[in-house]
C-alpha cells in the first residue's frame, strides 16, 4: 500500500484509517515506536469525531505508544473516551512508583488482557524505574549515587524481589537505552551520572 | 480531506512536561524521608 504511488489518493479515508490502525498496532507489537506513533496518530486524527468507539479503539494502542515516547495522556482525554482504566497507571508512571504501576495493572488486568496490551504495558516498568531513579538522584544531589539508595527507593514502593545484581542490570539497560547518562562503578557500588541532563526527558530519547 | 500534523485540535491531550518537578509530590516527600532514614546524605 505504501508503494502504490498516486493511487493512494483515490482510497477512501475510512480504508486509510483502518490500514493505519492495523499498521500501528503491528508496529507497537514489533517495538517500532515511531512508526506506531505516526500510523496511530494518523488514524486517530482522521477518524471522524462521531465515531467515538473507533477512536477509543485507536487510543487503546496509541496511549501506550505515546507513554513510551514520554507523552502522557491527560486525565480529561482518558475520561472523555471512557478509558479510566488507564488513569491510575498513568499517575503511577509519572510518579515513578513501580509498585503502584504493578498494582494498577493487576487491578485492571482483565481489561488490559482483553485489549491485548497487558504485556506491552508491563514494559512501562522500565520508564517508571527511570523516573524513580531520577528522583532518588535528585534527592541525593551528587553525581555519585550509592546503588544502595536505589534499592531503598525500590523497597519503598514495595519492590523487594530485586537484589543488587538485578538492580545493576536494570540500570545498565537504562544506560544502554540512553535513558540515563552515566556509568556503573561496580567496585564502588555506585552509579556515576553526568553533571548535566543525566536523565534526559523521555520525549528526547526516541531511538528505541 | 486529510488532516495534516499541524492542524491538531487535540494537541493538548498529550502532556510532555510531567517530568519536571515543579512541586514536590507526596511520593517524593516519602522517598526523601525513606532515604534519610536509610542514612543517605540528602542534598
Amino acid at each position: 500500500i505504501d508503494n502504490c504511488g498516486p493511487l493512494y489518493s483515490k482510497f477512501l479515508m475510512a480504508d486509510k484509517v483502518a490500514y493505519n490502525y492495523f499498521l500501528g498496532r503491528k508496529a507497537l507489537f514489533d517495538g517500532e515506536l515511531s512508526l506506531a506513533e505516526k500510523s496511530l496518530m494518523y488514524a486517530f486524527r482522521n477518524c471522524p469525531a462521531e465515531c467515538m468507539s473507533n477512536k477509543k479503539k485507536i487510543l487503546i494502542y496509541l496511549i501506550p505508544v505515546k507513554m513510551f515516547l514520554g507523552h502522557m495522556p491527560t486525565a480529561s482525554l482518558l475520561h472523555e473516551y471512557r478509558l479510566d482504566e488507564f488513569q491510575e497507571v498513568v499517575a503511577a508512571v509519572k510518579d515513578g512508583d513501580v509498585g503502584r504501576v504493578d498494582a494498577a495493572l493487576t487491578k485492571n488486568e482483565p481489561f488490559f488482557i482483553k485489549c491485548g496490551i497487558f504485556l506491552v504495558l508491563e514494559k512501562l516498568r522500565t520508564i517508571t524505574s527511570r523516573t524513580l531513579f531520577k528522583k532518588v538522584s535528585q534527592i541525593i544531589g551528587t553525581t555519585q549515587i550509592p546503588l544502595e539508595a536505589f534499592l531503598t527507593g525500590l523497597r519503598l514502593v514495595g519492590v523487594t524481589d530485586v537484589n543488587m545484581d538485578e538492580l545493576e542490570c536494570i540500570i545498565a539497560n537504562l544506560i544502554a537505552e540512553k535513558k540515563i547518562k552515566g556509568y556503573l562503578a561496580h567496585q564502588q557500588q555506585k552509579l556515576v551520572i553526568s553533571k548535566t541532563n543525566a536523565f534526559p526527558t523521555l520525549s528526547s530519547v526516541t531511538s528505541s | 480531506a486529510e488532516r495534516a500534523d499541524g492542524e491538531d485540535d487535540d494537541v493538548n491531550v498529550w502532556e510532555d512536561n510531567w517530568d519536571d518537578e515543579t512541586h514536590e509530590s507526596e511520593f517524593s516527600k516519602q522517598l526523601k524521608e525513606e532515604l534519610r532514614k536509610g542514612g543517605h546524605p540528602i542534598a
